[in-house]
């Protein structure tokens, strides 16, 4: 009959082996009775185990083939019968690598802050900047590709940084402001001479600008002065005056002209017309100008105004 | 297969750490008599005659409860005998009850219960809410008894739970929530080790709540 129960392909043997190491714990465990604090902390050290080798999934004869202990050893240690002089960093340190755990957090289970604090203080002394470097990475393990991250100003309080706040390394986000301290001066450095540049292109520019169309507006008042002069096409009054008024036509002399378009302009309108009439190939055109000047009072002062175009061949 | 193959049989029944083959022979209420009263290696040698004397029938009628589930059989096996060693001391052996060997009785008893436990484990489902209850009960320091007494299963599924939500925090966050859920210590405690405040390490505590509790809605979510 109890051959009919086991499963298939499975000897009695581990069976007996597992009841008779049980059996010769629980009798060691019969006559060794340990404090209650160490008692609280195996059974704390067990319950720990007990969850996370359930949750990688790992049978307990599948842990403790990697740890290299008995599968009653690890029922012991789950039921937490194994005595706590047994519990030395050795085996916690194969159990936390097996778990995927840190061996940290089973010395604090087992009741030994000091320990772990040692522990903690010979690797951040060993491996600190490995460390630090391995920590960064976890915290950003995608770099985004943004500009922005580099200005620790701008980017701080982004999703990249939350956890960094919350870090439990002492005066690491401090350590994060102080390396990047120099890159964030050094682009703001560069961001105000590109400014600078900046501004004083755009001051050149507009001088440039200004110093262009006075000297295009002077140069070519002159050559106006030279070339053209006026002509009253008609009697029209405010004409009449504005030759008056200007010295270009009152000393114009008034010589055969090509009539343009006369009867295209309107009445007050001013007709100008190049000066060297022998030459007919040379003697070019016309131009006109004239923006239309509804007020009456305005029409005589177009030109020393400036409001005037000059079109030539 | 020889026959020399045959004749290898696993030694039985299995000597736990009886050095003293007398003792096996000796009756169960002297046996208990001498655990109870005895010291030393005497105390030692009678609970291995008492569970020699036992393990056997035992291991079989486990076995067969839970239909050859050899983990289970194990779990529930070495959980009974647990159970004796605690409860041994104040075992009152009455000679005047119509069980031939009320020891035994009382060790299939415990063995039944045990087995009837597993199984509502197994087909009960634990809601969320009484999960989530037992895990804030638990990382507030309550009491916790009462969960534990009327719904079993919900320790292992919040122990697993918080297990699987912490594998995403930092090493911090993890050792600060490990440690006052399985660990059970105190912020001031905890703050000690960490270089921080007792006020720190609440108030990171109280972050992590919340962020656990997200976790958990997720987690909700996925499986429904």
């Amino acid at each position: 009959m109890r051959k009919n129960l086991q499963p298939c392909g499975r000897s009695e043997q581990p069976q007996d082996q597992f009841i008779t190491e049980l059996g010769a714990l629980l009798a060691k465990q019969a006559n060794n009775r340990q404090p209650t604090h160490q008692r609280q902390a195996v059974a704390n050290l067990a319950e720990y185990v007990r969850v996370a080798r359930s949750h990688h999934n790992l049978t307990r004869s599948a842990l403790a083939q990697q740890i290299g202990k008995s599968e009653v050893e690890i029922y012991a240690l789950e039921q937490g019968l194994l005595p706590y002089a047994q519990l030395d960093l050795r085996l916690l340190c194969t159990i936390a690598a097996a778990l995927g755990e840190e061996v940290e957090t089973l010395i604090l289970l087992l009741g030994q802050p000091a320990l772990a604090h040692s522990l903690r203080e010979e690797s951040t002394h060993k491996h600190g900047d490995k460390q630090r470097f391995s920590l960064r990475h976890r915290t950003f393990p995608k770099q985004i590709d943004n500009w922005l991250r580099t200005l620790l100003g701008i980017n701080l309080l982004s999703n990249q940084w939350r956890n960094l706040v919350d870090f439990w390394q002492k005066g690491r986000l401090l350590s994060c402001i102080r390396e990047n301290y120099h890159l964030t001066t050094s682009l703001n450095a560069n961001f105000n001479l590109g400014l600078k540049i900046s501004a004083v292109l755009l001051v050149c520019l507009l001088l440039f600008g200004v110093s262009t169309y006075s000297l295009s507006t002077f140069f070519g008042a002159k050559s106006s002065e030279k070339a053209y002069t006026t002509l009253p096409y008609s009697n029209n009054g405010h004409v009449e005056r504005s030759a008056n008024l200007s010295p270009i036509t009152s000393t114009a002399a008034v010589t055969p002209v090509m009539t343009i378009a006369v009867a295209q302009r309107r009445a007050g309108q001013v007709v100008v017309v190049p000066v060297d009439p022998a030459n007919d190939q040379q003697m070019a055109t016309i131009s006109l100008l004239l923006l239309p000047t509804p007020n009456e009072s305005q029409r005589c002062d177009w030109r020393t105004n400036g409001r005037f175009t000059i079109c030539r061949i | 297969m020889s026959s020399t193959d045959l004749k290898i049989v696993a030694p039985w029944p299995p000597i736990a750490s009886l050095r003293n083959t007398q003792s096996f022979h000796v009756d169960t209420l002297e046996l208990l008599r001498l655990f109870q009263h005895g010291v030393g290696l005497e105390k030692t040698e009678a609970f291995s005659a008492l569970y020699n004397r036992y393990c056997q029938g035992m291991w079989e009628y486990i076995l067969r409860q839970v239909d050859g589930a050899e983990a289970e059989a194990k779990d529930i096996f070495g959980q009974v005998w647990l159970v004796a060693l605690e409860e041994l001391h104040t075992f009152h052996y009455r000679l005047d009850t119509l069980a031939d060997d009320p020891l035994r009785s009382w060790l299939f008893r415990c063995a039944a219960n045990r087995i009837k436990q597993f199984y509502r484990e197994q087909h009960t489902q634990t809601p969320l809410e009484l999960v989530e209850g037992f895990l804030w009960a638990r990382l507030s320091g309550e009491d916790t008894t009462l969960y534990e007494l009327f719904a079993p299963a919900v320790k292992n599924k919040a122990g697993s739970l918080l297990y699987a939500a912490t594998r995403h925090l930092t090493p911090e966050q993890k050792v600060i929530l490990r440690l006052r859920y399985t660990g059970s210590m105190s912020f001031a405690e905890i703050g000690a080790y960490l270089d921080k405040s007792e006020g720190a390490v609440k108030v990171q505590h109280h972050r992590l709540l919340k962020k656990l509790r997200t976790l958990l809605e997720e987690s909700a979510c996925q499986e429904g």
